[in-house]
């Protein structure tokens, strides 16, 4: 008897590791399909276009503080974004 | 009402419960887990506060968390368009946990601690500043917020007044004073989020020879405003924090454990020099917006002490508060405190004087777990025999660990989890980094002194402010007393003291008066109860196994005194963990 636990409790660790394998491998092919697919063409698209996502040229202003005007919404506070 | 606030998954997680705006506990969760800086999700804080207000979940009107993370997620996404195909592996090594918990903050909540009504998403800065400015004694203040990052925003200004806290100006990300103190963090070969305290340290041996050419990496407006020159860093791509070209303009980076040159000194005291010029611009504009002289800061750089003891010689405030835990720990009792008092219009009453909201332990639990284990100790019979011993034990050089009622809220030891020693011995600095802390031999040791008699031996502001009770200022040692103390004055002959009021730790105070009265000086050295690369004690048997793996000599707990000598010291070996 305690022969067969061994056995399923063994059998039960090397499932287990094979599946995280699996999930590992999924979700490497997923992520680089969403960083090469997704992220890649539109970086490169919106590149061609001179779009920016981050402020990363360095022109000089007056001053670099940006003004608040807004104040948030009470509602607001409820969303994740 | 009570008001859940919670910040996690970045770095220092934490968690706070307010009553009717009334703070009730708040704790990080790393002194439970014991990992230094745990960023997980705080079970343990949260089960810890709800355990000190006496209810259960389902009690809790109201989570607050301390940031916005689809705002957050969407400036990462941000970067990687923007740097692709340069930000390759950080996209690799970040994006799964924020698909399996960042983004699922509702889901977790609802799984782990069962908690499934609304949940409030105050944007970082904004917790930032409420976690300064509604805990504060102030009906009006000028707010500042400076850290790495938060969603967007790295640094904010703002004005509180009542209960209505409004942010005037942002300047976002990448352009960042906390990610540029940490890529300097960084090339000193330093870990960033971990050690910049230790930059500061440095800074007092060095000569700012590095600041002209620091001035390349960012450029710094009139307003203090700035824009960094992102050819020299490289956080928003890679895993460094800073590039090639910073290297070729200040040499090689130091590897970390290396020795520590000359070079490397004069860096630090170089960013430390910029930092304080750009912050003083800073507030000098704040004051000019607001025209309020009482200061509120917080974001990790608040809790620059070299900076912060420097700001109303250079500025025009004349109040400041800052809050122990100003870092992204204390961004969940900003959450819950804008909770209560901005969404919810209730009006203030609460100030936070003293940091001690975590865990205590009592008489009975002390002694039950030192029976159990078989631990020989004495207790003293009243307060003063107690407090004549230990003074005697200082006097003598002995190092006292230190734990007493509740634990401090936010990084510092603050005399409820503290190692104790006497700062007049010469020899204490040594005595305590090759017994105890084995740190690095340049970083500073703290003074803690009577709040009355800080003026006497320190050169403070007039009158010392709140945040000095929090070890978050640093004030040049009076000559006269330097040699007195050699201890905890610097090399630069600063101190960063801690001023103890009677009304907030009664036992702490009369054991630094007593100790004063055998030395002629009512201080003593206050440094963290832990190991280098541990967090602070929590527990009686965190603080005895401290104790035991360590050259503490006695360790006091209530009334409780445990000598190590008296005891088996097959407890553990600290060496092979003290790492960072």
């Amino acid at each position: 008897m305690g022969m067969v636990k061994e056995f399923l409790k063994s059998l039960r660790e090397g499932m287990k590791q094979f599946a995280d394998m699996v999930a590992d491998s999924v979700n490497l092919l997923l992520l680089l399909a969403v960083y090469f697919v997704g992220i890649g063409l539109v970086s490169i698209v919106a590149k061609l276009s001179g779009k920016h996502f981050l402020d990363i040229g360095r022109q000089s202003r007056q001053s670099y503080w940006q003004k608040i005007e807004k104040r948030p919404e009470r509602n607001s506070f409820y969303r994740m974004f | 009402m009570y008001i859940l606030g919670i910040s996690c998954f970045y770095h220092d997680s934490g968690a706070c419960l307010i009553k009717d705006g009334q703070l009730v506990a708040a704790a990080l969760e790393e002194r439970f887990s014991r990992k230094k800086h745990d960023f997980s999700f705080p079970h343990a804080a949260i089960a810890f506060c709800l355990e000190e207000a006496g209810i259960d979940i389902s009690a809790v009107d109201h989570v607050a968390f301390y940031e916005k993370p689809v705002l957050k997620f969407d400036r990462i996404l941000s970067q990687h368009l923007e740097m692709f195909p340069r930000s390759f592996l950080p996209f690799f090594l970040a994006l799964p946990s924020w698909f399996n918990e960042k983004l699922r903050l509702r889901r977790i909540l609802r799984k782990k601690i069962g908690y499934r009504k609304n949940v409030l998403y105050i944007p970082h800065h904004l917790s930032h500043a409420a976690s300064a400015f509604y805990v504060s004694p102030f009906e009006e203040a000028a707010v500042l917020t400076l850290d790495g990052a938060g969603e967007w925003q790295t640094s904010t200004l703002g004005i509180g007044r009542g209960q209505q806290l409004q942010q005037l100006a942002e300047i976002n990300f990448p352009h960042s004073l906390g990610l540029l103190y940490s890529a300097v963090t960084a090339y000193l070969g330093f870990k960033v989020n971990n050690d910049e305290y230790k930059v500061m340290g440095l800074a007092g041996y060095g000569k700012p020879r590095y600041l002209e050419k620091l001035r390349k990496v960012i450029d710094v407006k009139d307003d203090g405003s700035f824009a960094l020159n992102l050819e020299y860093f490289s956080f928003h791509y890679g895993m460094r924090m800073f590039s090639k070209k910073f290297e070729e303009e200040f040499g090689p980076a130091r590897k970390p454990e290396t020795e520590i040159s000359q070079d490397h000194q004069d860096m630090a005291a170089s960013m430390q020099v910029l930092l304080e010029e750009i912050i003083f611009k800073i507030c000098r504009h704040l004051y000019e917006i607001t025209k309020v002289d009482k200061l509120c800061f917080a974001g990790g750089v608040a809790l620059n002490s070299l900076l912060n003891g420097k700001l109303f010689k250079h500025t025009p405030f004349k109040e400041i508060y800052i809050q122990p835990e100003a870092g992204d720990g204390g961004g969940c009792l900003g959450a819950a405190f804008y909770a209560y008092h901005a969404v919810f219009d209730q009006p203030r009453s609460f100030v936070m004087e003293h940091a001690y909201w975590g865990p205590q332990y009592t008489r009975a639990e002390m002694k039950q777990f030192l029976d159990d284990s078989g631990i020989k100790y004495k207790e003293y019979a009243d307060e003063n025999s107690l407090l004549a011993g230990v003074a005697k034990l200082i006097k003598d050089s002995f190092v006292i660990g230190w734990l007493q009622g509740r634990m401090e809220w936010g990084p510092r030891a603050l005399g409820a989890r503290s190692i104790l020693s006497n700062p007049t011995n010469p020899k204490m600095q040594e005595i305590l980094n090759v017994k105890v802390k084995h740190r690095e031999p340049f970083r500073p040791f703290a003074p803690a002194v009577t709040a009355e008699k800080a003026n006497e031996y320190f050169q403070g502001d007039e009158v010392v402010p709140m945040p000095a009770d929090f070890m978050l200022m640093v004030y040049p040692v009076r000559p006269d007393h330097r040699d007195k103390i050699p201890a905890v004055t610097h090399v630069d002959g600063t101190g960063r003291l801690q001023t103890v009021r009677r009304k907030q730790n009664p036992r702490y105070y009369d054991m630094i008066k007593a100790f004063g009265e055998l030395s002629g000086y009512p201080i003593l050295i206050n440094t963290s109860f832990n190991i280098r690369g541990e967090p602070i004690v929590c527990t009686p048997r965190d603080a005895y196994r401290c104790m035991m793996g360590t050259g503490i000599d006695y360790l006091l707990m209530d009334k409780f005194l445990i000598a190590r000598a008296d005891n088996p010291n097959d407890m553990w070996d600290s060496e092979q963990y003290a790492h960072d």
